[in-house]
């Protein structure tokens, strides 16, 4: 059976892969060279990172209701949701409420918002968020998705938004990069001078402290987070890590793994609303926490899976990705991650094909920087998969185990190979599409002594 | 049942002991501010001295009042150039950590191109660890260089948002 | 198939050695799905066996070799915990050169069953693979796993490129004197 990443990569232009495979190339070689200067010890920092993400999910609950109350004390609102249209529901409540004569919502980059499908939501009720990190807005006017959980446009080149640009008047034509980020800087700074909400993601929320920790390069979190009188942070319950002392190691292992970076430019360790004697920041601030499937995937057999730290590694390393780019995966989350994050959370009826699009090559469990058993998983939606019904390949195996079992025909099958190799079969059509087939050398493994 | 308690019905721990952070970090520290320039520079930033400094006071700029120097702007969002008080510095990264407390505004080290953070020469420390350890419990950013992307075709760009440029001196008590 | 590979090779108790990261994989991590532990730890990929258990690091005797050589480190050795044993190996013959290439750590495409159902991708990622080798200058891929060079091979022979393949095994053949 073929998979949708399959049926995408074959219809994908060679300017797509040829962007997405040059970005890939540099993000992992950097990644390489960042975490090495970092930590001394590479291996141990990402094992203990583990062992940190895994304490997280043996004790999810407790430091859920740790994370509230000091959020509390600190005066941020918190709020639960078990799934994306309960998260949209109150968030739109909260907008609702707070919108004034502003209707202005800005949006800092989160994947938990793309996951719920907020902007969609919004929109649909009247509201017109506007997505304020560079690559998200070139998404948002194309009315494209993003393809990479940390570089939204790696399918993009310049030319392509460029032309996007232009289009929509955000400035005159121009492919260089560097006028192109000024330009979305001049167009965005009024919408960040109006607007009365910030939505945002959490990268890291510690439950000893209530502080909510976002990261990011281009300070339109900050903005996001600061400008506006209302703050909306949104995050997947999975986030919250027991205390502020661990992020000296998971904030450069994150920066370090996503984009070669020893710290992203900014850290914000938000603690809440303004407080009496402070000049600027909003004067509310919410939490929703988002459940969406995670409880089911904690209490299964991909936990491990939810101590993604979303650097997107390993999409960048994985030789699938770069042939298909993440639109093939047809989801949200995309790559060797979204593979198994998807199905585990949506189900293997609906999305299990995902597992098969993938060479189980390891170099993404090699990247992880919490060490994700991905390809394990990957194997084991398979099996499950398989025996859900899906996911069949439809290739009679029978045949080659009745003979390959059976060490008489099967030394006949080899001295006899050039005439096997006339038999039609299934294996061997598709093999030819690409390939030639291989032919018999004349010498014999068996006999060389 | 609310979706509070329907959540946390729904996980079920399994208590031990808590994961000690340990420091798995390169760092050695030696000469604290000259490691600071140089991972500084790398991020694209630089130390400037007090001649420099005074020059750029007399610029389009937000001083916050700490700082000793004056305001030629009202608003921040009208300034090219904002001078900020920094509570620490980090050697390891290159990092300036800066809070809200009385008279800063978060927004003088982010809306104008330029920013210049003032940092005293006895607040630095050398790893981030040690900055984590003494972080302020105030709302705080950790400012390690300059606003950057790469999102166009993995070309860093400075200054999408933020600060194209990053300016620290080193304050003298 | 796996219960005839398994009464057929490990009823004795001697290590099996195996020229092939894959399919020590499948008796080292899959045998124990199937039928939860025991044989696994006899099983050992050749260059593994070699290094680890003979204790051999270097082949000394060995005629040249006098080729560039790419070594394409099968997925499958990092699987099991390769590590460089086969370059290692292979760098003691004289005349040889092993030549770096652009991103080692991926795959050639093959990935089994992967090769024919995700035909498209698989002949991309192998023709990359390609790319980078013929970059490298060197005329001949020399891999642990058969899988790889079946897969690698087949797309030489459609593109007709001017490099060729040969398992790891072969070179040793060739030249340790017999």
């Amino acid at each position: 059976m073929s998979t949708r990443v399959e049926e995408f990569a074959r219809a994908l232009p060679a300017e797509t892969t040829a962007s997405v495979r040059s970005a890939s190339i540099l993000k992992t070689d950097s990644r390489i060279t960042a975490l090495g200067v970092s930590f001394g010890d590479v291996e141990g920092a990402r094992s203990h990172a583990a062992a940190i993400k895994e304490f997280v999910l043996a004790n999810l609950g407790r430091l859920l209701i740790e994370l509230e109350a000091n959020c509390k004390k600190n005066g941020i609102h918190v709020h639960w949701a078990r799934d994306a249209s309960e998260a949209n529901e109150l968030i739109l409540g909260l907008c609702k409420r707070a919108l004034g004569d502003s209707k202005v919502i800005v949006k800092a980059k989160s994947m938990v918002t793309e996951e719920i499908h907020l902007n969609s939501f919004l929109e649909a009720q009247g509201y017109a968020p506007v997505e304020t990190d560079l690559g998200e807005f070139v998404v948002q006017i194309d009315g494209d998705t993003p393809s990479h959980i940390v570089t939204p446009i790696i399918h993009k080149n310049r030319r392509q938004i460029a032309e996007s640009f232009a289009r929509e008047k955000i400035g005159p034509y121009t492919e260089v990069p560097e006028e192109l980020a000024l330009q979305a800087r001049e167009h965005l700074r009024s919408q960040f001078a109006a607007a009365s909400i910030g939505i945002s993601g959490v990268n890291f929320a510690c439950a000893s402290t209530g502080r909510l920790v976002l990261v990011e390069n281009e300070g339109n979190n900050r903005l996001s987070t600061t400008v506006p009188d209302v703050h909306i942070a949104v995050m997947g319950i999975e986030k919250v890590v027991p205390d502020e002392a661990c992020l000296s190691l998971f904030l450069p292992l994150l920066a370090g793994s996503a984009t070669g970076q020893k710290l992203t430019s900014y850290v914000h360790l938000i603690k809440g609303p303004r407080g009496g004697d402070e000049s600027d920041g909003p004067r509310e601030v919410h939490l929703v926490l988002l459940d969406n499937n995670r409880t089911k995937v904690l209490n299964g057999h991909y936990r491990d899976v939810l101590k993604c730290i979303r650097c997107g590694a390993c999409l960048n390393v994985c030789p699938v990705y770069r042939q298909g780019s993440g639109h093939a995966y047809g989801h949200v989350y995309s790559g060797p991650i979204g593979a198994v994050l998807a199905p585990a959370m949506e189900g293997v009826e609906k999305l299990g094909d995902l597992a098969k699009a993938s060479t189980l090559c390891g170099s993404c469990e090699e990247v992880c920087p919490v060490k994700i058993p991905l390809p394990h998983m990957l194997l084991q939606l398979r099996d499950e998969a398989f025996r859900a019904g899906v996911n069949r390949d439809g290739i009679p195996w029978s045949g080659f185990v009745g003979v390959a079992t059976r060490s008489g025909i099967w030394r006949a099958g080899l001295t006899l190979l050039p005439m096997a190799s006339s038999l039609p079969h299934p294996l061997k059509t598709k093999w030819r599409e690409f390939r030639q087939l291989p032919q018999r050398e004349g010498r014999n493994f068996r006999r060389h002594r | 049942m609310n979706a509070r308690e329907e959540i946390l019905g729904r996980i079920v721990d399994r208590p031990g002991d808590a994961v000690v952070t340990k420091d798995f970090s390169s760092f050695v520290a030696a000469d604290l501010w000259v490691q600071f320039e140089s991972q500084l520079v790398a991020l694209g930033g630089r130390m400037i001295d007090a001649g420099e400094l005074g020059d750029l006071s007399r610029g389009v700029v937000f001083a916050e009042a700490e700082t000793g120097f004056s305001s030629s702007v009202d608003l921040v969002w009208d300034a090219e150039i904002g001078i900020s008080v920094g509570s620490f510095a980090i050697a390891e990264t290159g990092s300036v950590v800066v809070d809200s407390s009385p008279g800063r505004h978060r927004l003088s080290t982010l809306l104008p191109k330029v920013s210049v953070i003032l940092v005293d020469e006895d607040q630095i420390v050398g790893s981030l660890a040690e900055g984590f350890a003494r972080m302020p419990s105030r709302n705080a950013v950790i400012v390690s260089g300059t606003s950057r992307t790469a999102d166009i075709e993995g070309v860093l760009v400075r200054g999408v948002h933020g600060p194209g440029e990053l300016l620290v001196h080193r304050r003298q008590k | 198939m796996a219960d005839h590979c398994r009464d057929v090779l490990f009823s004795d108790d001697v290590p099996v050695v195996i020229p092939s990261g894959s399919c020590t994989a499948m008796v080292r991590d899959g045998y124990p799905m199937l039928y939860g532990g025991a044989v696994s730890g006899r099983a050992f990929e050749l260059s593994e066996f070699i290094v680890h258990q003979l204790k051999v690091s270097g082949l000394t005797g060995a005629e040249s070799y006098p080729r560039r050589i790419a070594l394409h480190r099968a997925c499958h050795g990092r699987a099991i915990g390769l590590k460089n044993e086969q370059e290692m190996l292979l760098a003691s013959i004289p005349g040889i050169e092993i030549v770096p290439f652009g991103s080692p750590e991926q795959c050639c495409g093959f990935g089994g069953a992967f090769s024919v159902l995700q035909g498209k991708l698989s002949s991309e990622i192998g023709l990359e693979k390609l790319r980078q080798i013929s970059d490298s200058g060197a005329d001949e891929i020399v891999s642990g796993d058969m899988g790889c060079l079946m897969h690698l091979k087949g797309l030489i022979e459609k593109k007709n490129l001017p490099i060729r393949v040969r398992h790891f095994a072969e070179i040793l053949a060739e030249v340790i004197p017999a």
